[in-house]
């Protein structure tokens, strides 16, 4: 396995590409973080944005967390939905899912989501629509550790 | 730094100074470890945010008094039951071997020592033996007396500055508030400034905020009303017309966003949400609301079939087609049974809401016009406090975690009428609502900064530290005796409810007479623990400031670990800086507001989304009541960023936290469930925190950061020029010449400038 390889399907599962109608908005990805002792600590689906940092074996991802159903819709916090990042050790494909070894050394997965996570990328999704460009642009550079604009 | 007194407070007594008619508030500050061996004293804080005890768990529980008082026995069994009750073991109940055992315990401030001076530890266990016996009790009560000229460590403004969004901080005594904090904020409106005290009730404190209230709503009456409804109509639901064209523009638009083919895929999708919008259409038996319907839907999906057709940008956000009508409606409603108690407060149940206020982005002047608000998820009360005067509380017995906002429970407004000039009345008027209602005292204040200071230099676990804390709580337990003793005749004439009424009182009491001497005591241990010969030391070292900070836009403590070693973290951090990277966010806007400043912190300044955190989002981020840095190369900066150079600034508070690295899980140390296993608030093992290209470490500063005062960074990365040049005129009409002691020119730069 490359790291080209696990890249890749990395990236393909957060685009969505292995959706079953052939339309990658009916797909998309799930984290799930374990700690060392085996003990699931974090699942979230993933928004489709993600940036590799070569040099330091790491990549942005942007965790769907502080959706809430409101008067106005489904939206999102943008002050919670912060950038997150996935440190690691080393990675691999285990049937189609994406392993990582993380630095911290809690384990990650990144694998198809379905069921209430599936929902809340449909969500996001939806959600972004309510954005300009300039905004939609700015998430998807996963460069600010606050959002000082709208829904924050 | 600090409110300017670097005295410590050992020589004076606190009296409770709230009025007989209400109930005491209580004042064991930190709620310091029981008796039973609570080991883990991080969680003993006060006035900060403690690690392993969520927000408002810090108080002893209130323990129902069982015992009926027929004879002197009895009273005494039923002292020793109370005690027992709030785990603490009973103590020898002999005033004179409580003193023995209390000269051991403690060596006690000598007589005569005036606030300023440093009692020796030794010197003052000569001093002892007469401390706590019944002829002292005058003496005491004396001295409780001067607690009157005990200044506040934060005084309460005559108004708070009109339009500030910040407000103005105030500390107020006691454990009734969270961190025992409030804010008092004068937004601009038409009729004049608004002025509001907004703080966070502490769970503990509910239950005698709620015996001030007469609360309607204990049953339910079914009501017709008519209300205004947005609603789609049956037709749309019937044929899915929305859900067709959103699935059309989803799948569309997503390929528009990220510059891909459309897919067959979408095509069929489109198809699909156009066959069902012709059927509705071409059906001549529908009304004009449903043709009006279906050609909304025709519009959208027509702009739709542009973009399939041609490509382009995205499209702007479509929604469902919603008409606003009228109806009647059967809802249930909570019916008061009968009159409001005489004595209480009448309140209203409704849905849970913010003050909806508006910040002017070019003046960052916040405005209310005193009835405007967002919605929330959960249930407040709406309570008229009389002559104009009304408070908005939001209950936690209402309002269940997991399935209302995060940081929604315990939150209180008092609002006073229309115009300048309320705040001491808006502190004083907490009494209608059993709260306590009196600033903080410097003693009060000195156990807070003690105790901030345990967790964040981690000192509990230290040597001497669990046993100080102990006698601490031994001094209170013998001093409740004592008033029981000293209160006898007039507490056997009382049936059981008016006596666990007085033993709490008494409980409280004790609890701030014994105050300075549980400082002295813990202040001796945390020198101990931290290198200092004794607590005398300690006070007289000159990073010893028992004072928050008041210079900033909140208040905040500092750790004398620091404070006294500043050139020590400059050391530490050579050639890194923390750092905030705003993105491509407007600069401007932020110093506008002259902070960086928490999602929480946002709303009560009118920034914010009104879009709530669940616990569980505020769990797993932190995101509620922190502002986040990274420690970064001091050579990396982008546009968009906001640089620290010299961390001492920041370092010196005792409220932060970071990793090394981005750790998944709960990190919030506020929540039960987060692991402190990466946890670190070591300023130097923060220095030395991985840095790489886009640091990925994180330290969390609580509610945000004075970007315009002590804690000003030193450099702002403009993205442009055309942006530094604007962010200075802002400067100069504002008299803002200099940032952390730097010309503001010099702190406003462009990436690749030399720092």
């Amino acid at each position: 396995m490359t790291a080209q390889q696990w890249r890749q399907r990395f990236s393909d599962l957060l685009a969505g590409n292995h959706s079953a109608t052939g339309d990658p908005v009916d797909a998309g990805a799930r984290l799930i973080v374990f700690d060392p002792d085996g003990e699931e600590v974090f699942r979230a689906a993933l928004a489709r944005h993600h940036r590799f940092v070569d040099e330091d074996r790491a990549v942005w991802i942007r965790p769907l967390v502080g959706g809430q159903d409101t008067l106005d819709g489904y939206m999102f916090n943008l002050g919670v939905t912060r950038r997150r990042a996935l440190e690691w050790e080393d990675a691999q494909v285990v049937d189609g899912i994406v392993e990582m070894n993380l630095v911290t050394g809690q384990r990650a997965r990144v694998e198809p989501a379905d069921g209430a996570d599936l929902e809340e990328l449909a969500c996001w999704d939806d959600f972004t629509d309510r954005l300009t460009p300039e905004e939609d642009t700015a998430l998807r550079r996963l460069d600010a550790d606050s959002w000082q604009g709208r829904y924050a | 730094m600090g409110t300017g007194s670097k005295s410590s407070h050992q020589s004076y007594a606190v009296s409770p100074t709230t009025p007989a008619e209400s109930p005491a508030a209580p004042v064991d500050l930190a709620g310091a470890p029981t008796g039973a061996g609570d080991g883990d004293l991080a969680g003993a804080a006060a006035g900060g945010a403690p690690a392993e005890v969520p927000e408002g768990q810090q108080t002893l529980p209130e323990q129902p008094f069982p015992a009926e008082p027929p004879d002197y026995e009895a009273l005494e069994a039923a002292v020793d039951e109370f005690l027992k009750e709030f785990g603490e073991e009973p103590q020898d109940t002999d005033a004179e071997a409580a003193s023995a055992e209390l000269q051991e315990a403690v060596a006690l401030p000598e007589e005569g020592v005036v606030e300023g001076e440093q009692a020796d530890h030794e010197d003052a266990a000569a001093g002892a033996e007469a401390v706590l016996l019944a002829d002292e009790v005058e003496e005491a009560e004396e001295a409780a007396n001067e607690e009157e000229t005990d200044p506040p460590l934060t005084p309460v403004p005559v108004a708070p500055p009109a339009g500030e969004p910040t407000g103005a901080p105030i500390l107020v005594g006691g454990d009734d508030f969270i961190n025992s904090e409030a804010t008092l904020v004068a937004y601009d409106s038409p009729d004049g400034p608004r002025e509001v005290l907004l703080t966070h009730v502490s769970e503990d404190a509910e239950e005698r905020l709620l015996d001030a209230l007469s609360i309607p709503g204990t049953h339910m009456e079914d009501v017709e009303v008519e209300q205004e409804v947005k609603e789609r109509l049956a037709l749309d639901k019937d044929k899915q017309l929305a859900e067709l064209t959103k699935s059309a523009v989803s799948s569309v638009q997503h390929k528009l966003k990220n510059g891909i083919p459309i897919s067959e895929a979408s095509i069929a999708k489109h198809q699909a949400a156009v066959d069902a919008v012709s059927a509705v259409l071409n059906d001549p038996g529908i009304s004009d609301a449903e043709k009006d319907m279906a050609q909304h839907y025709k519009d959208q999906l027509d702009l739709v079939q542009d973009k399939i057709d041609n490509g382009g940008p995205p499209m702007p956000w479509m929604d469902s087609y919603e008409v606003t009508t009228t109806k009647t409606v059967t809802k249930q409603v909570q019916v008061p049974n009968g009159e409001p108690e005489p004595g209480t407060l009448e309140a209203k149940v409704r849905n849970a809401s913010r003050i909806k206020a508006t910040l002017d982005p070019e003046t960052g002047q916040a405005s209310w016009d005193g009835t405007a608000r967002s919605h929330a998820k959960g249930t407040e009360y709406e309570i008229d406090m009389g002559d104009g005067w009304k408070a908005v509380y939001r209950p936690y017995k209402e309002n269940d975690p997991a399935s209302t906002e995060y940081s929604l429970r315990g939150q209180l407004e008092v609002h006073a009428p229309a115009g300048a000039g309320h705040s001491k009345e808006l502190v004083e008027r907490l009494e209608q609502l059993h709260l306590m209602n009196k600033p903080m005292t410097a003693a009060e204040g000195e156990w807070t900064y003690l105790t901030n200071n345990i967790q964040a230099q981690g000192l509990g676990k230290a040597t001497g530290m669990k046993a100080a804390m102990e006698t601490a709580q031994g001094l209170q337990d013998l001093q409740v005796q004592e008033i029981v003793h000293q209160r006898m005749e007039s507490l056997m004439g009382l049936d059981s409810d008016a006596l666990q009424t007085q033993m709490k009182r008494i409980h409280l009491e004790a609890a701030q007479k014994v105050l300075p001497m549980k400082v002295e005591v813990v202040r001796d241990a945390v020198a101990k623990a931290s290198g200092f010969a004794s607590g005398a030391e300690l006070a007289a070292s000159p990073g010893y400031e028992p004072t928050p900070s008041t210079a900033g836009k909140w208040l905040s403590w500092s750790r004398f670990d620091v404070t006294g070693k500043q050139e020590e973290i400059k050391s530490a951090f050579e050639g890194r800086s923390l750092t905030h990277s705003i993105g491509s966010g407007d600069l401007a806007a932020v110093l506008s507001t002259g902070v960086l400043a928490s999602t929480e912190k946002r709303a009560v300044m009118g920034i914010g989304s009104g879009i709530g955190m669940s616990e569980h989002d505020d769990k797993m981020t932190g995101g509620a009541n922190s502002v986040f840095l990274r420690v970064r190369s001091s050579d990396q900066a982008m546009g968009g960023t906001l640089v620290w150079d010299d961390p001492s600034v920041l370092m010196r508070r005792s409220d932060y936290y970071g990793y090394d690295g981005d750790h998944y899980g709960a990190i919030n140390p506020d929540h039960e469930y987060y692991k402190k296993s990466k946890i670190t608030r070591d300023p130097m093992k923060i220095a030395q925190f991985t840095t790489s290209t886009w640091g990925k470490n994180e330290v969390m500063f609580r509610n945000g950061i004075d970007l315009l005062g002590a804690e000003a960074p030193s450099r702002i990365v403009c993205h442009t020029s055309g942006e530094r040049k604007k962010i200075l005129a802002s400067f100069e009409a504002r008299g803002i010449t200099e940032l952390g002691g730097k010309p503001v020119e010099d702190v406003l730069c462009l990436s690749g400038d030399d720092s």
